[in-house]
């Protein structure tokens, strides 16, 4: 079945078609997650929390964009929610275990933890969000705004002023100079 | 936010940042690559069906409360309409008036605001 067909049947409560869909795009909204939080155990819970709301949303959706692009916007603003409600000290300490546990991950993998991905991983979530969107998923301003409910100027600038901060951070402009010298 | 006005067009920013923008990128593909445990198709049809009984139980406890809110306010008018048939005038006055003040104030305010 295609996936117009899954969700003209999942909008009719077919459990079935929800299950298909919500299976084809797990990964990939896991993996968001986890770019955004840096928090796979979080990721884990915000995907399952992801689904449960377009269950109940689902009429909701309109068709316009992808389905995935949904699920991404339902996704962040979840994490959005959970964030501003749970800024508390107790929650940062528990952050900066799960960011070394993600690290873990990755270095048992043989994967590198890149001076960019420390240097993401300090920006904060209104400058990372938005950077990912954009430079990673390839969204436009006007989408990253509509996703994040905010003006597609402010979008761009938390883009650039996120940039600055990663660039700041991986001393770009003293490699450029020193190679220039 | 601040100095939204001086910011560099999309290509301009994407020349400026190039090698910010790749060293991203290298760094996300590799948190890409890390395997994620998709449950079976059984486990999603499940947490659906879950989800489908709570919103089920959901609307009708929100449809319980409607009913039982709606009878309550029926009662009070009838009783007060059979028994106190001056409270009952009485209170549709004050609603005709509360209802005219505040619809008065609101055309008051948009036309304030235009």
């Amino acid at each position: 079945m295609e996936e117009k067909e899954l969700i003209s049947s999942a909008k009719k409560g077919d459990h079935r078609s929800f299950a298909v869909l919500f299976r084809n795009h797990y990964p990939l909204l896991v993996k968001y997650l986890m770019k955004i939080t840096m928090n796979p155990d979080l990721a884990e819970e915000l995907a399952q929390a992801t689904m449960a709301k377009c269950v109940e949303k689902i009429h909701l959706f309109n068709g316009k964009s992808k389905f995935s692009s949904w699920l991404i916007s339902i996704a962040t603003n979840l994490y959005i929610d959970q964030y501003r409600k749970k800024k508390r000290e107790r929650e940062w300490n528990e952050g900066e275990a799960a960011l070394r546990k993600l690290k873990w991950h990755m270095e048992s993998r043989n994967e590198e933890w890149t001076d960019a991905m420390a240097a993401l991983a300090k920006l904060t979530e209104e400058m990372r969000i938005p950077l990912i969107l954009k430079h990673y998923y390839g969204y436009s301003y006007d989408e990253i705004g509509e996703i994040l409910k905010i003006a597609a100027g402010t979008a761009k600038s938390r883009v650039h002023h996120g940039l600055l901060a990663v660039r700041k951070e991986l001393k770009v402009d003293e490699k450029s100079r020193e190679l220039a010298k | 936010m601040k100095n939204q006005g001086n910011l560099p067009s999309d290509e301009q920013l994407d020349k400026e940042f190039l090698e910010t923008i790749s060293a991203l990128d290298d760094g996300l593909k590799k948190l890409d690559s890390l395997d994620v445990n998709t449950p079976d198709e059984h486990w999603f049809e499940r947490t659906v069906l879950e989800q489908q009984e709570q919103l089920r139980r959901k609307h009708s406890r929100e449809l319980g409360w409607f009913l039982i809110s709606a009878l309550f306010i029926l009662s009070i008018v009838l009783f007060t309409l059979l028994e106190l048939p001056q409270l009952f005038y009485l209170l549709q006055a004050a609603a005709v008036v509360v209802t005219v003040v505040y619809s008065y104030k609101g055309v008051q305010k948009q036309v304030d605001s235009q």
